[in-house]
């Protein structure tokens, strides 16, 4: 079988199809492909099922697109609303735009989503950037995390640079050697462990409303404004406008602007 | 098993180092995340440390990390170093094992030379069953049979093994870390260790 030369698949208006190996793909109108489908390059327009793995080189999706198996590609661009029932991976880029569902993890090597996403289980990239509302509800791990808008998440976080304007909600740990956040709306943290953290409210009538609360920031060197926390530990702290903690324990310095409310100041 | 305990902030002022520096080897996987032991205290959500493994981790990361960079360290610490081959005297000279148990070994495998890192956790078991003192020779090496079978069970080394006896008869057994062994009365635990405890000590060792 490997010795013939694959064939294209077409298929327009209604129809259907079994999976196999093909080299170009292009589905338009509602289209079911039932079993494997592997081919070189996937363009899908319109309403897509595809009832097993998907492999492609490139895969490009307009439109809806269900994917009941696992997708494994070079790349994958995603107009319009995409549900992944397998896992997701992408050796290069893998773009969002619309909403979309991966329900079981994803590694890439760099993820877009533009619109909403929704990730169900791990997520692995070297760099992750995210325009709009990112639901990401278990361990992430990233080089770089550039989040303008929404970043909600499940588990644990791991990056080397994490940046955030908007809002940010997470559960667990945010670990990275360097944060930057600039609030844009009421955020949610657990416990921040870092070397560099600066938390700043954002600009505009309402800003002094937005506050962090996090139980736990403990780093190296810490600038916060606008956050409520628990706990602040570190080498030099400087806590800004709109901040109220219950203790920070610091090392080395501590400074209090004006607008800062403080419980307890200890120096270990 | 109750080990001792260190807390977050003790172990920074201990050891001399900052939270940036913890927390980047955390994300380095230069330190295991089972170390992290969160427990409630009067002061809120505390981290603790088993104190032996952590300080001792730690002082070899200090020493090695002006040498190496963090990711190398990482391949140093992770469970599985895929090209290690080991001779017997090697292992007798970083005392891995002792002469008595590499004995044991050979009567098991008479043409072993080298031995993978699989070889060297099983070998350093045998040790460690024979240094307890209350497993004979014919135990121990039935304890490395039974250690090569069960690894298809138990891939990722999770597994502990012990040895039960009653009536002068040995059974070896082998659970995965979390289960838990509830025995005849009548018959009395011998031995009993975890691998990957092993697969640290061998690891520190190999160094």
């Amino acid at each position: 079988m490997q010795t013939e030369v694959a064939h294209d698949l077409h298929l327009s208006g209604n129809g259907s199809a079994m999976g196999g190996i093909y080299r170009m793909v292009h589905l338009e109108g509602l289209s079911t492909i039932d079993g494997d489908l592997v081919c070189e390059q996937c363009a899908a327009h319109g309403v897509v099922r595809v009832h097993g793995n998907l492999r492609a080189e490139t895969s490009a999706f307009h439109g809806k697109a269900d994917v009941f198996g696992d997708v494994v590609a070079g790349s994958a661009d995603i107009h319009g609303s995409m549900n992944i029932s397998g896992v997701c991976d992408v050796q290069k880029t893998l773009r969002m735009h619309g909403s979309s569902r991966l329900q079981n993890g994803v590694h890439a090597e760099v993820i877009h989503i533009h619109g909403r996403t929704h990730v169900g289980a791990e997520c692995v990239a070297r760099e992750i950037e995210v325009r709009g509302i990112a639901q990401l509800a278990k361990d992430v791990r990233a080089e770089r995390i550039d989040c303008n808008g929404v970043l909600r998440l499940g588990g644990l976080c791991e990056a080397e640079e994490f940046f955030c304007r908007g809002q940010l909600h997470s559960s667990g740990l945010i670990n990275a050697e360097k944060i930057h956040i600039r609030l844009h709306g009421k955020s949610g943290v657990q416990e921040i462990g870092c070397t560099d953290l600066r938390i700043e409210r954002g600009h505009g009538f309402f800003a002094r409303r937005h506050k962090l609360v996090v139980d736990m920031i403990e780093g190296d060197h810490i600038y916060v404004e606008n956050v409520v926390a628990k706990r602040i530990r570190g080498n030099r702290i400087t806590v800004g406008h709109g901040v109220y903690v219950e203790r920070v324990e610091y090392r080395e310095e501590f400074k209090r602007q004006h607008g800062a409310r403080v419980g307890e100041i200890v120096q270990v | 098993m109750e080990q001792e305990l260190i807390s977050k902030k003790e172990l920074l002022d201990l050891m001399g180092i900052s939270y940036g520096q913890l927390y980047r080897w955390k994300r380095k996987d230069l330190i295991p995340e089972e170390w992290f032991i969160r427990k409630s205290t009067f002061t809120g959500q505390e981290t603790f440390f088993p104190r032996e493994k952590i300080l001792s981790r730690i002082e070899q990361i200090k020493q090695l990390k002006d040498d190496l960079s963090l990711d190398e360290l990482a391949r140093r610490f992770s469970p599985d170093p895929a090209d290690i081959a080991l001779s017997g005297e090697d292992m007798v000279n970083r005392s891995i094992v002792s002469e008595q148990a590499w004995r044991v070994y050979r009567l098991e495998h008479p043409n072993t030379k080298v031995c993978s890192f699989r070889d060297v956790v099983f070998a350093s078991v045998v040790h460690r069953a024979l240094a307890s003192g209350n497993v004979g020779l014919d135990e121990a090496r039935n304890a490395l049979r039974t250690l090569e079978q069960s690894i298809t069970m138990f891939s990722d080394f999770r597994m502990r093994i012990a040895c039960v006896r009653k009536l002068g008869v040995s059974v070896w057994v082998v659970q995965g870390t979390d289960g838990q062994l509830v025995i005849d009365p009548d018959a009395k635990l011998v031995f009993d260790a975890d691998v990957s405890e092993c697969i640290e000590d061998v690891k520190l060792r190999l160094m």
